[in-house]
């Protein structure tokens, strides 16, 4: 391989060394954007409720400096200029395909229920909601 | 545009505006569901018309419904719309039994159907603006029954899936009968277009009513959203106890929390929503089982050429053409099917009077039956063919509205029943005459009167003639008859 | 006579048709195989009854002389594909007992073409993972030891054991899906051929959703020619699936043997990270002279967004994860620890039922898609995305081909890296940057490390010209030879 040549390149380079020596994670160009990568206990507490997963109270601490940790890695981001930039919407060039208006499915009730935990007259059955 | 300040509320501190925005779901009348290919069939066996794919099994993808966009552009459209020819689909992230993927596929940031407007006509008479915000297509939910069992909810999925537009109001109405009105309204497009049955009793469309209270003038106030409210009679309902509740806690001092509340409609009123009090984050993002929905001008067009005349123009060609009052036309084209019945029996005819009896004598005899225009026993043509038997003189106004009602009644035709039943206008002038000299022979007394001077009298006569002949001798004809003989 | 099990899939296929060698047979010295290699833990779901009852129907067929394509090959297929009425787990204890009552749409193609189901090969849980450790049925164990070293090692991951049952010759050939590069690093790992084909050339139909924009159904195989024959009966279009591309498949085996004479060869500037071991820099540098003996030529080429490829994946694929994994709630399938609450039981069910990692990624996935921070992390990162891909469709203008390495190291050991998140993740480096752009790439075995374990090299490809790839593929095992375990220590162990 012929040497490195390109000064801005080899930064780019440097910037993966440093992850794998995991320094601390590159800091943000935006204002106040440092306080985005640390997360605390009570927004830990908030996406897991949003999430559905129950975390045990002696998990918060150390989850929010796992989930922290990653943060920092993936803040590098706000280091490229994105101003001029459309969000990837597909790719390969594929475009969405229409299907005809046919009933060409259902009518297979005891599939759809064959693996449900419970069940109870041809519905599924869950603790009661109550509106 | 009718007086705001007549849609104000007296309150016990002063007045009160309220303003109502609507959020109404309507479900595409398609054949198959938006992303699957079970059917939409209402009352079926619980899970019967559910596809994997609605069922949110693993690795289980959506494809869309070609039927489906196009009845979203036709409706587009019909709102007199702003049509995205590029729109994308979003999941909306949340948790509920009846929600099998844990989340819905709709459109957040950019939906099929821009700004558009509805012009919604109240009992006044005065019409009224209302500005629509957005149309987008999404996925129903299931269906969660609660009152099965003492400690489970059941859940059915066979509406999990099923296209619904859902269709955005601004904020733009003041009263709960506009509110109403402009649900009548949007329904009688949507039926127009085809494209939505409207059947708010099997929940083909149901609207999520956005309410809140001010001071004339002022900025607006929180809101509360009533979920599923499934007749125009419960959003009138519900918009007057919701804003009565909102102006009471506002006149004690206190502030409107932003919540969802639900109607019930046995008691009247809304009360707050325990499953949705948890502040929602929904993580809206694009769908990435699916990709941008893009089409071309082409495409719009096709289904612009096809699109029927709606009530609206219908209204306005019916006053100009057919030289009808607003009101009446308004009466005639409120639905599709009576437009087109209305239209048949006015072609070659005098519209007025074709008018008048569609609007008063088959909607009253339709009305009081209890049928809808569909079950109607006089058809279009045999309503027409009356009406020519008044032209031609076989049959008077009243002699026709007796008609009218045995034609409702047996379903015959009309010369059918002129026949059968000896209705038929006498014009024979001997036979008119032997019963004009019969009434002037039985009251000679009248006679004197009228001759001293009483013409008044004459009216008396007429009544006298048409009763000897049951009602069948032609009025006009007996007339000048009678007038020669007692003048005479 | 080398054993059976341990034949090419296109020796095998002429053995069965010469009528030398019993679908039969073949499927017994695999189940045989599979038997002894329990230590490997490679299948999460072995098969017996159903390969031997394929393999008879295989043989009805050789007999007639109506064998197709696969007719009687014996695979091994990865457990996030759904089969019908056989478990598919997706390695997770969530979906421990699912038995779906559909089967996905490339295991269906395989079936159709001949092929025999030896089983369900383990997986990190819902693919989310580099080395395997993750399935909630314990971790998949490398083939390959160190030179003099006993220690196990990991087969890399998330297709950790389509890629182990490929290498141990427990199979003939595997399925695999990868996201980040999880058919391409084993294959690496384990001294195989896995390529992992453009986005929308395999149906995802019938796969368990890790993160949708980024997955891709592929394949492993022992040689590149048996890869081409295998990825030609996967591939195609699919009206179930609305991200399938619409475009004829080409006879990948024959496209094989095209050679790569006056192809341009680009070599990324910014793949050559500092720290990479030497080995692996000469190894690359190694085929790049091999492509150019073949009669290519090497360009220098620039993808100027590689380091952010990692950071933005790991925003997307747990962002698409976190909505993907919320089916899994207890009420139509999979595991449920009930509670009279219905909050409670999601919880409840969803933590008992995913493992860390995933939970890990579902979490930050939440909160990357949570009101406030959508636009400073997801929109942000599919900007970045959008600008990785035209990295590519720019280097694409001066080459026709992309060679780097596959992996930054060869198989490390298991524990090494399982309580480092973003150690882990570097694995990725290099394969993370195709399923952002949604290219096709080929990892083929290239050589041995100091410790003697096999290392592979990656050949990156336009948008559905995976020919061109199997093409370079070869070139480059045609000069590096084939790499097959030579000591099956694992027969030995308890």
């Amino acid at each position: 391989m012929p040497a490195e040549r390109n000064p801005r390149l080899a930064r780019i380079g440097g910037a993966l060394l440093d992850l794998r020596r995991r320094r601390a994670p590159i800091t943000l160009a935006r204002p106040g954007a440092a306080a985005l990568s640390k997360l605390d206990r009570e927004t830990v507490r908030r996406i897991a409720r949003l999430a559905r997963i129950r975390v045990e109270e002696n998990e918060f601490e150390p989850l929010a400096g796992e989930l922290s940790k990653i943060l920092g890695f993936v803040e590098q981001l706000s280091q490229v200029d994105t101003a001029a930039v459309e969000p990837l919407a597909a790719i390969n060039g594929l475009t969405l395909p229409w299907r005809e208006d046919r009933v060409a499915d259902g009518g297979k009730a005891d599939d759809v229920l064959a693996n449900a935990p419970a069940r109870a007259q041809g519905y599924y059955a869950v603790p009661k909601v109550v509106e | 545009m009718s007086d705001p300040s007549a849609k104000l509320i007296k309150g016990n501190t002063g007045e009160w505006e309220v303003v109502i925005g609507l959020e109404v779901h309507a479900q595409v009348l398609s054949q198959a569901k938006l992303f699957s290919g079970a059917s939409t069939a209402f009352g079926a066996a619980p899970n019967s018309q559910v596809s994997l794919v609605d069922a949110a099994f693993p690795g289980m993808l959506p494809v869309i419904n070609a039927f489906c966009i196009e009845q979203a552009v036709r409706t587009g459209l019909g709102l007199k719309a702003k049509i995205n020819r590029r729109s994308v689909f979003d999941r909306k992230n949340y948790f509920y039994p009846d929600l099998p993927a844990g989340y819905q596929i709709s459109q957040y940031k950019h939906p099929i159907v821009g700004e558009g407007k509805v012009t919604v006509d109240l009992p006044d008479g005065t019409t009224r603006r209302v500005g629509i915000e957005r149309l987008h297509l999404e996925q129903d939910a299931g269906k969660s029954l609660h009152d099965q069992h003492p400690k489970q909810s059941y859940v059915d999925l066979n509406r999990a899936g099923v296209a619904l537009m859902e269709i955005v109001s601004r904020p733009d109405l003041r009263s709960a009968e506009e509110a109403a009105a402009y649900l009548r309204k949007l329904r009688a497009i949507l039926r127009y277009l085809g494209t939505c049955d409207g059947n708010m009793e099997e929940g083909s469309m149901r609207a999520d009513v956005n309410v809140s209270v001010r001071r004339p003038g002022a900025p607006l106030n929180t809101r509360c959203e009533i979920k599923n409210v499934n007749s125009m009679r419960f959003v009138q309902q519900a918009v007057e106890y919701e804003s009565r509740r909102q102006i009471q806690v506002l006149e004690d001092g206190g502030t409107i929390r932003q919540e969802t509340r639900l109607f019930d409609s046995s008691k009247g009123e809304t009360r707050s929503m325990r499953s949705k009090e948890e502040a929602h984050d929904y993580r809206y993002f694009p769908d990435p089982d699916l990709l941008p929905l893009e089409f071309d001008q082409a495409f719009v067009d096709r289904i612009a050429a096809t699109l029927p005349e709606l009530p609206d123009e219908k209204k306005a060609r019916f006053v100009s053409q057919y030289g009808l009052g607003a009101y009446e036309a308004g009466v005639l084209v409120a639905e599709r099917e009576p437009a087109e019945y209305y239209e048949s029996v006015a072609k070659g005819r005098d519209p007025k009077l074709a008018a008048n009896w569609v609007s008063v004598e088959l909607f009253g005899q339709l009305n009081k039956a209890g049928k809808d225009l569909a079950q109607s026993p006089v058809s279009a043509a045999g309503l027409g063919e009356l009406l020519d038997l008044i032209k031609d003189g076989t049959l008077s106004q009243r002699l026709a509205k007796d008609v009218f009602a045995l034609m409702f009644e047996t379903g015959k035709g009309a010369a059918a029943v002129v026949a059968e039943k000896g209705l038929k206008q006498v014009s024979d002038t001997g036979a008119i005459e032997a019963a004009i000299d019969k009434v002037i022979a039985d009251n000679a007394a009248k006679v004197a009167e009228y001759r001293g001077g009483k013409p008044t009298l004459f009216g008396w006569f007429m009544g006298q003639v048409m009763k000897a002949t049951g009602g069948k001798a032609n009025p006009g004809m007996v007339n000048p008859l009678l007038k020669k003989k007692l003048d005479g | 006579m080398t054993a059976a099990n341990l034949l090419t899939l296109a020796q095998a296929a002429k053995a069965l048709r010469a009528r030398s060698l019993s679908a039969r047979e073949l499927t017994r010295a695999c189940l045989d195989a599979i038997a002894k290699a329990g230590a490997l833990n490679a299948f999460v779901t072995v098969t017996p009854e159903r390969a031997l009852a394929d393999a008879e129907r295989a043989d009805a067929r050789l007999a007639k002389g109506e064998a197709r394509a696969l007719e009687g090959i014996p695979l091994a297929i990865k457990d996030l594909f759904c089969t019908q009425g056989v478990k598919s787990t997706a390695a997770s204890r969530i979906l421990g007992e699912f038995v779906p009552p559909y089967e996905s749409t490339v295991t269906e193609k395989l079936w159709a073409a001949g092929a025999t189901l030896l089983g369900k090969a383990n997986l990190d849980e819902f693919a989310m993972g580099s080395s395997n450790e993750t399935s909630a049925f314990g971790p998949v164990v490398n083939p390959w030891r160190r030179q003099g070293d006993n220690r196990k090692l990991v087969p890399g991951g998330s297709s950790g054991g389509s890629a182990a049952a490929v290498a141990a010759g427990l199979c003939l050939g595997a399925t695999g899906t990868d996201t980040g590069g999880s058919i391409r690093q084993p294959a690496s790992l384990t001294g195989t051929v896995g390529i992992k084909p453009t986005y929308g050339r395999c149906s995802r139909y019938g796969i368990v959703a890790f993160a949708s924009s980024l997955d891709q159904a592929g394949v492993f195989a022992r040689d590149v020619a048996d890869a081409a024959i295998l990825l030609r009966e996967t591939a195609g279009h699919d009206a179930r699936d609305s991200t399938s591309a619409k475009l004829p498949v080409p006879d990948f085996a024959a496209a094989v043997e095209a050679g790569v004479k006056g192809l341009r060869i680009g070599i990324p500037k910014e793949y050559r990270v500092e720290g990479m071991p030497a080995e692996i820099e000469a190894l690359w540098r190694q085929g790049m002279a091999w492509l150019k003996d073949a009669g290519a030529q090497a360009v220098d080429v620039s993808l100027p967004h590689t380091a952010m490829a990692l950071p933005t994946y790991y925003i997307i694929a747990p962002a698409e994860a976190s909505s993907n994994l919320a089916r899994y709630d207890g009420v139509r399938y999979g595991l449920r620890v009930a509670d009279d609450d219905l909050v409670t039981q999601y919880e409840k069910t969803r933590a008992a039922g995913f493992g860390k990692e995933v939970r890990r990624r579902v979490l930050i996935g939440t909160y990357v898609l949570s009101a406030g921070y959508y636009d400073a992390y997801y929109l942000k990162a599919q900007k970045v995305r959008a600008l990785i891909a035209r990295d590519f469709v720019d280097a694409f203008k001066a080459c026709d081909l992309i060679l780097a390495p596959t992996a930054p190291n060869a198989a490390f050991a298991m524990g090494e890296k399982a309580d480092d998140p973003i150690g882990m993740y570097l694995n990725d480096v290099f394969t993370v940057p195709a399923n952002l752009a949604g290219l096709p790439g080929l990892s083929v075995p290239a050589g041995l490390s100091a410790e003697a374990l096999p290392l592979g090299l990656q050949l990156l490809g336009r948008p559905f010209d995976e020919a061109t790839l199997f093409a370079a593929g070869r070139e480059i095992e045609r000069r590096a030879g084939l790499f097959p375990v030579s000591d099956r220590w694992w027969e030995a162990a308890p």
